[in-house]
């Protein structure tokens, strides 16, 4: 009769671990800190390197997700002509193994100009936001939206944007714009671009002021002998971000040099 | 010299099977004169079992053919990535990139070093893409494809392994599935039957399509709207490891 009341406690036991350990270790696989590794890079539309060396310097780099900007498909350009007839951002991907989205903005030389992501991680999800032209804009330009689906099933918001270049007061209502896109997103963000603006301007210090911006404060343009800092990360919401190094790895494979950043995220 | 002859009798009679809309949902429905220029091609490669597509990194067998060949989309189902310490394999974008054709990637699940799913090929840009998770191992897929002015076509796509995933994905099909939509998808055999059910109303037209591969434990599907109906399907071989290539031909009506 003990014996079998054992049994009973055993088993009973036995199968409350079955049931709940399972659980419990996906959930707190699920939650651990995520590293990622996040590049930023202005191509120039291959004017300075061939795709062969683009490819070559972003897997040195390693990283999870990249946001590419001046990224050209299948234009003619006389500036490029190795480049011409190319899809950037799918030989980017074929030669890094990367998933790839892309945002045209304008039509040029019988292609199209854009910006686009690549990611070690598949996308749930991909939008182009055209952002606002106001008065004295020059070109049309654009917010790309991509979520994704980290291997421990979580989503991340990453967002790749290229801001005018002709005025302040033009890339401030572009960057009201791109927080109004993004206020009410539920998940971790990472916006990275060429925002045409150097740290003091009012469009990054106040325009990204929610952001925790972490890319070195290096300047990034032009490459050779650089003076100004006009390409950015920004993470949020701050306080699940913690950025491990930033770095302006010093190539000259465009006319802007990349910036990266090692973060972690906590859920 | 026999086994030359049997291949050939083979591919003779995979190009010669015209469908017979196994199940469609009215067999005695009077369809209108097959409109050629009002038809998209789709090329979905499978091997309609649970294993990954390709065993090898030699993909030029499919990808010579969507080079030469005339489909709207391409679909390589079970296509995973692979996370490998220094490189990571992906079937999709690398074909993609000798194809000429823009990668997409749909993400089933995360199963040890490698992101279980399907690759789909276009001919263009999007302005979007969305992917929305069912459940575990289920995510149904959408991108809005350009086929020619006067036909707009969203394709999607999603593959069903259990009962509990068509539950789950028949609503998300029946919320997002639009006149529009051509959605191409797997079905694991044994629940055929449960996917021809759920969608039985004569607002939809499904067409169950099966391999004449004898190890095949999955069914494609093609399901439309009635503004959508297939026309024809081919199935041929792909190498000699088990690779079919289904060449679907699609009406708008």
């Amino acid at each position: 009769m003990k014996i079998e009341k054992t049994k009973q406690i055993f088993l009973l036991i036995l199968l409350i671990v079955a049931f709940t350990l399972p659980g419990k270790v996906v959930a707190q696989v699920a939650n651990d800190p995520v590293k990622l590794k996040v590049l930023c890079y202005n191509l120039r539309f291959g004017e300075l390197a061939s795709l062969d060396e683009l490819a070559d310097f972003i897997k040195s780099q390693n990283p999870d997700i990249v946001a590419l900007q001046e990224v050209d498909v299948k234009t003619k350009r006389t500036l490029a002509p190795r480049q011409n007839g190319k899809d950037f951002i799918t030989e980017l991907g074929y030669r890094t193994g990367m998933l790839t989205a892309y945002a045209k903005t304008i039509p040029y030389a019988g292609g199209y100009y854009g910006i686009g992501i690549l990611s070690k991680y598949p996308f749930t999800e991909t939008r182009r936001v055209m952002l606002p032209m106001p008065e004295g804009s020059k070109e049309q330009r654009a917010m790309l939206f991509g979520n994704v689906e980290l291997p421990n099933g979580k989503l991340l918001t990453f967002v790749c944007t290229h801001l005018d270049y002709p005025s302040s007061e033009v890339r401030l209502v572009q960057v009201e714009a791109l927080n109004q896109v993004l206020k009410n997103n539920p998940w971790p963000m990472i916006v990275a671009g060429d925002f045409n603006a150097d740290p003091v301007s009012p469009e990054i210090s106040k325009g990204m002021s929610a952001w925790k911006q972490v890319s070195s404060s290096d300047f990034t343009i032009p490459s050779k002998s650089p003076h100004s800092k006009i390409d950015y990360i920004f993470c949020s919401p701050a306080n699940s971000w913690k950025a491990i190094s930033a770095n302006t790895p010093r190539v000259s494979l465009s006319d802007h040099l990349p910036v990266s950043a090692e973060l972690e995220l906590t859920f | 010299m026999r086994q030359k002859r049997s291949s050939l009798l083979f591919l003779a009679l995979s190009l010669t099977m015209y469908i017979s809309c196994n199940k469609s949902n009215d067999p005695a429905e009077q369809l209108p004169e097959w409109n050629k220029n009002r038809t998209i091609t789709i090329q979905f490669y499978s091997r309609l079992t649970k294993e990954s597509l390709f065993k090898t990194a030699d993909y030029s067998q499919a990808m010579n053919q969507i080079r030469s060949g005339n489909q709207q989309v391409a679909v390589f189902h079970r296509a995973d990535v692979i996370y490998e310490t220094a490189v990571t394999v992906n079937p999709t974008v690398s074909v993609a990139s000798e194809a000429g054709k823009v990668p997409f990637f749909v993400c089933n699940r995360y199963s040890g070093n490698r992101a279980e799913g399907s690759g789909i090929l276009i001919g263009h840009t999007v302005a979007r893409m969305e992917a929305i998770p069912v459940s575990t191992g289920c995510t149904w897929f959408l991108v809005p494809t350009r086929v020619n002015t006067a036909i707009a076509m969203n394709f999607a796509t999603i593959s069903f392994e259990n009962e509990s995933q068509m539950t789950s994905g028949a609503e998300i099909i029946r919320k997002n599935l639009t006149d529009e939509t051509v959605l191409v998808g797997v079905v694991d055999k044994t629940h055929k039957d449960k996917l021809t059910s759920e969608f039985a109303a004569k607002s939809y037209r499904v067409s169950l399509i099966e391999s004449t591969n004898s190890q095949a434990s999955q069914s494609l599907f093609v399901l439309t709207t009635q503004k959508w109906v297939v026309r024809e399907h081919t199935e041929t071989p792909i190498g000699t490891d088990g690779i079919l290539s289904f060449n679907l031909q699609i009406e708008a009506l």
